[in-house]
């Protein structure tokens, strides 16, 4: 009897993945997918136009074909399905985890179609990498491949920079309560609060900043002696805090002080919160100066920059000016997870692998913090590292006096213990995915360097590691199963771990559960 | 606590600079710090020095693990319970009591450490090591020390039988004394109980299968594949550091798995340092509550060790332990850098000095010693190597009364 059973089990299990939904692919969740991949579409057109336009290359059928592709998949989804309005947990990370799939999936067409990128595996790379606003690259010759279907790389770090989902809830006034956790499943950050009583009006406010600041961006490039295409082209992946450029020499391609400001300028604006953002431009900009994680952020990158432009200069790897300008720059790519380089023929040292060894590894500790909550930036976010260090000394305050009664605070607001509790895991999660990812990385052939900055570079959305894989290098180091893993490592980073982890996790509960209920009839 | 442990290095290094034999302070110093620490990266060549002072450099790393094991009974008791720094008994009646039943036990821990020390320098006798060799090694493999006397360590002796003693001795040494008490008691059953040397176990095994077929070419294939890969694992897990082969020279995948043990370290309540495995447990209990909370937000979800939940502040504890940890090596890591060497050997000796292990990869990979680095790169890793003995905490302590002292007078 229990032999027959033991057989059954794994057919069991089978039909359970097959019948009842396991992951999680509800008409909803579809809906909400359609409606992202509707939203593709005029980038894809956008793109088509410029390739049209330009007289290097013709891939306006691959990318033509692509945006037909998207609409058509896109329209067919949103027709043939409804959206419920109630939206469990399970549902709302689903939701952002499809839709993240699916718009990685349809964007990696036109790459595919266009030849230029070789394999599918490879297409999707880019795409993921783009979509997620990392911004590691697998072309060794960036220039080659033509302006459409450059610029749709640019395109897709732009939409992935404040996210499908957020966009989607812009035009989904009746989504409710729901729509609040879509916008926080997918938002990076502990807490993200909202802008407005109404959910969707916050979401449109979040792309209005995020719309203003890339057309402030475009304008001073343009002002500052850039073309109108490198000028959006580098617009949109600044103000995602991405890091794709059109050019291998990525900013340094310029080669021009003004642009770097403008950029450093951009990308420091991007990573701060875009709550704070609209507190300052609505009330008064006192805002900035009152809050603690504003203070935290410009501190560290500044400090960083500082002290590794000074071990630059000490070491003789460039004199003062240009140790504090390729420092400076540095720390605010890394620090903001954007990953522009601006080394050149004439400032070889703006790569940091050519840095001092001190000054590398003080990158690290930048990278994996990342950028403020609720900002366009990667990484574990500097609220957490603020929340992790006050919560360590309220420990070791314990640890001294055992009686007292410590509070974490947050500006004049005592935080619970589940809130601490719940940041305390997500940096579990975080040292364990990035411990395991090193570990694969290193099976598939990286060394320890490598594997453990292109781990950490991964999941922060940096794009440029330490070792073989620096900012003048490309993600083909990697071998290509390592490449799949790294997609992996960008998902769940951008997406701060739960929506992906959980999909997989809801989908082994309940074959579990549909096994399990089977065995009992 | 931290003065006894700062006191008891300088007394070290005294010793060696009487001896005559060691002529620098600064290395006198370092080689007392990685003895009392249990590290195996010294700056002396074991082959230059005179058997007496080998045996009390092997001596230091003895008293070394047995000030860990008090250490871990007195502050960190994690026989049974899981209470960590046990200040919680303020009252002197209170007081006096814990130190009466601990006394008894610290004795009682003592008895079965030397026990199990007499026992490996047996094996190592009958197995054919010379006296000096088999006392050295003895205390240098129960304590998880890992000092040699000879540069190439464990290879010098080119016997298998020897190799196997070691490597069993160290997995042995790796978990708790709890463990060797049960195991004397022959109540074997209880240890199935326990998840964390279920881990342990698990850890051991898996690494040694996974060596063994990744090393295949590297080490000659067959039973001295096995026997290798059993004995770096148990050598890198037990933080004992003894070295067998050069594995910088191995594929990446055993060198990062190799370093990952190095840092998960041992059993908590063994000589050895590193993160302990119980805290690993913890940590990943940590992570599955958060993923079953996110899926549903009402649920209650304890985090169990052999069964029984864990108090939330133990947890908290844990979690500040893993920042502080993490934070210690990355300013470790920073240190030895500025100060001339490259990230991969900061990387690996930065951790592997804070887990107190001390092998590591880059110039630090096979048989090296610490002279390889610059000497203020040396400074940092004896500050990560008495980070890692004393568990941070105390240390963090101490100096966040000092500074506390310090603005009080300032104000004054």
């Amino acid at each position: 009897m229990i032999k027959r059973r033991a057989l059954q089990a794994p057919a069991l299990a089978l039909r359970g993945l097959l019948a009842e939904r396991p992951w999680l692919v509800t008409s909803s969740v579809s809906f909400v997918v359609g409606l992202g991949l509707l939203f593709l579409a005029p980038g894809m057109i956008v793109a088509t136009l410029v390739e049209w336009g330009s007289s290097t290359s013709h891939n306006e059928t691959a990318l033509g074909m692509g945006a037909a592709a998207t609409l058509l998949a896109g329209a067919g989804l949103v027709v043939f399905t409804r959206l419920e309005p109630d939206m469990s947990p399970a549902t709302v990370f689903a939701t952002v985890a499809w839709t993240w799939v699916g718009s990685s999936l349809f964007g990696a067409l036109p790459f595919w179609f266009s030849g230029e990128f070789g394999s599918f595996d490879n297409a999707l790379f880019e795409s993921v990498s783009g979509y997620t606003a990392t911004g590691s690259t697998i072309l060794s010759q960036i220039e080659g491949v033509g302006r459409g279907v450059l610029m749709w790389r640019q395109i897709i770090q732009w939409y992935g920079g404040m996210g499908m989902v957020v966009l989607a809830v812009t035009i989904l006034p009746f989504l409710g309560v729901g729509g609040l956790s879509l916008i926080s499943a997918e938002t990076p950050g502990p807490m993200s609060s909202r802008l407005a009583p109404q959910v969707s009006s916050t979401a449109r406010r979040l792309w209005a900043l995020y719309g203003g600041f890339t057309i402030a961006v475009a304008v001073a490039l343009k002002l500052a002696g850039l073309s109108l295409y490198d000028a959006t082209a580098h617009a949109f992946t600044t103000a995602s805090t991405g890091g794709f450029s059109p050019y291998n020499a990525s900013i340094g391609h310029f080669n021009n002080l003004a642009v770097e400001v403008i950029i450093i300028v951009g990308m420091l604006a991007c990573g701060i919160s875009f709550t704070l953002h609209w507190r300052a431009i609505t009330g008064s900009p006192r805002a900035y100066g009152e809050s603690s994680e504003f203070r935290f952020y410009l501190l560290a990158i500044l400090l960083t920059a500082l002290v590794a432009a000074s071990l630059n200069w000490l070491n003789d790897i460039s004199n003062f000016v240009t140790s504090l300008r390729n420092g400076l720059f540095n720390a605010v790519t890394l620090g903001t997870s954007t990953g522009f380089s601006n080394a050149s023929g004439s400032n070889t040292s703006g790569d940091f692998a050519v840095w001092t060894a001190g000054a590398q590894s003080l990158l690290l500790p930048l990278m994996v913090m990342g950028g403020m909550t609720g900002s366009t930036a990667g990484g574990l976010k500097v609220l957490r590292a603020q929340v992790m260090a006050k919560y360590m000394r309220v420990g070791l305050l314990r640890v001294k006096h055992p009686h007292v009664v410590a509070r974490v605070k947050l500006g004049s607001r005592a935080l619970s213990e589940s809130v601490l509790q719940r940041v305390a895991g997500l940096v579990a999660l975080y040292a364990f995915t990035a411990f395991a990812g090193t570990l694969v990385l290193s099976m598939l052939g990286q060394d320890l360097i490598t594997s453990s900055s292109g781990t950490i570079s991964a999941l922060g959305n940096m794009g440029p590691a330490l070792g073989e894989a620096g900012p003048t290098s490309n993600f083909l180091v990697f071998t290509r199963p390592s490449r799949v893993v790294l997609m992996l490592l960008m998902l769940i980073g951008r997406l701060e771990f739960f929506a992906i982890l959980l999909v997989v996790i809801a989908a082994y509960e309940r074959v579990r559960r549909t096994a399990r209920v089977k065995f009992r009839h | 606590m931290v003065i006894t442990a700062t006191s008891a290095i300088l007394l070290c290094a005294v010793v060696y600079l009487l001896s005559g034999e060691v002529h620098r302070v600064d290395d006198a110093l370092f080689e007392a710090t990685a003895g009392l620490t249990t590290t195996s990266l010294g700056v002396l060549n074991p082959e230059e020095l005179s058997s007496w002072l080998l045996i009390w450099r092997a001596t230091t790393q003895w008293i070394g693990g047995a000030g860990t094991l008090l250490f871990a009974l007195l502050v960190v008791p994690t026989f049974g319970g899981h209470r960590r720094l046990s200040q919680t008994a303020k009252g002197r009646g209170q007081r006096a009591m814990l130190f009466g039943q601990q006394s008894r036990m610290a004795t009682r821990v003592i008895l079965i450490y030397t026990g199990f020390t007499g026992a490996v320098m047996m094996a190592y006798g009958l197995a054919g090591m010379g006296i000096t060799d088999a006392v050295t090694f003895g205390l240098t493999t129960s304590s998880t020390g890992g000092f040699a006397n000879y540069q190439d360590s464990f290879t010098h002796f080119d016997s298998a039988t020897i190799e196997w003693i070691a490597a069993s001795a160290m997995c042995l040494a790796g978990t708790s004394l709890a463990t060797l008490m049960w195991l004397i008691r022959g109540q074997v059953q209880i240890l199935w109980r326990s998840s964390e040397i279920k881990l342990y176990g698990l850890l051991v095994l898996v690494s040694t299968m996974l060596l063994t077929i990744w090393t295949w070419q590297d080490t000659g294939g067959g039973l001295q594949t096995l026997r290798r890969a059993f004995f770096i694992a148990t050598s890198s897990l037990s933080t004992t550091g003894f070295r067998v082969a050069d594995w910088s020279g191995w594929d990446f995948a055993p060198q990062v798995l190799l370093l990952m043990l190095i840092g998960v370290g041992a059993m908590a309540g063994s000589a050895g340092g590193g993160f302990k495995v119980v805290r690993v447990i913890e940590i990943l209990g940590i992570v599955r509550r958060e993923l079953v909370v996110q899926l549903h937000p009402q649920a209650v979800v304890p985090v169990k060790v052999s069964g029984a939940s864990v108090a939330e502040d133990s947890l908290t504890r844990v979690q500040n332990f893993q920042i502080l940890w993490v934070l210690a090596a990355a300013v470790g890591v920073f240190g030895v850098t500025a100060f001339g060497e490259d990230l991969l050997t900061a990387v690996s000796g930065a951790l592997s000095a804070l887990a107190t292990a001390g092998p590591g990869l880059g110039e630090l990979a096979g048989f090296a010693d610490a002279t390889v680095l610059a000497a203020p790169a040396r400074a940092v890793l004896m500050v990560l190597m008495f980070l890692g003995w004393l568990a941070i905490y105390p240390v963090v302590v101490v100096l966040g009364w000092g500074i506390g002292e310090l603005q009080r007078l300032r104000l004054r």
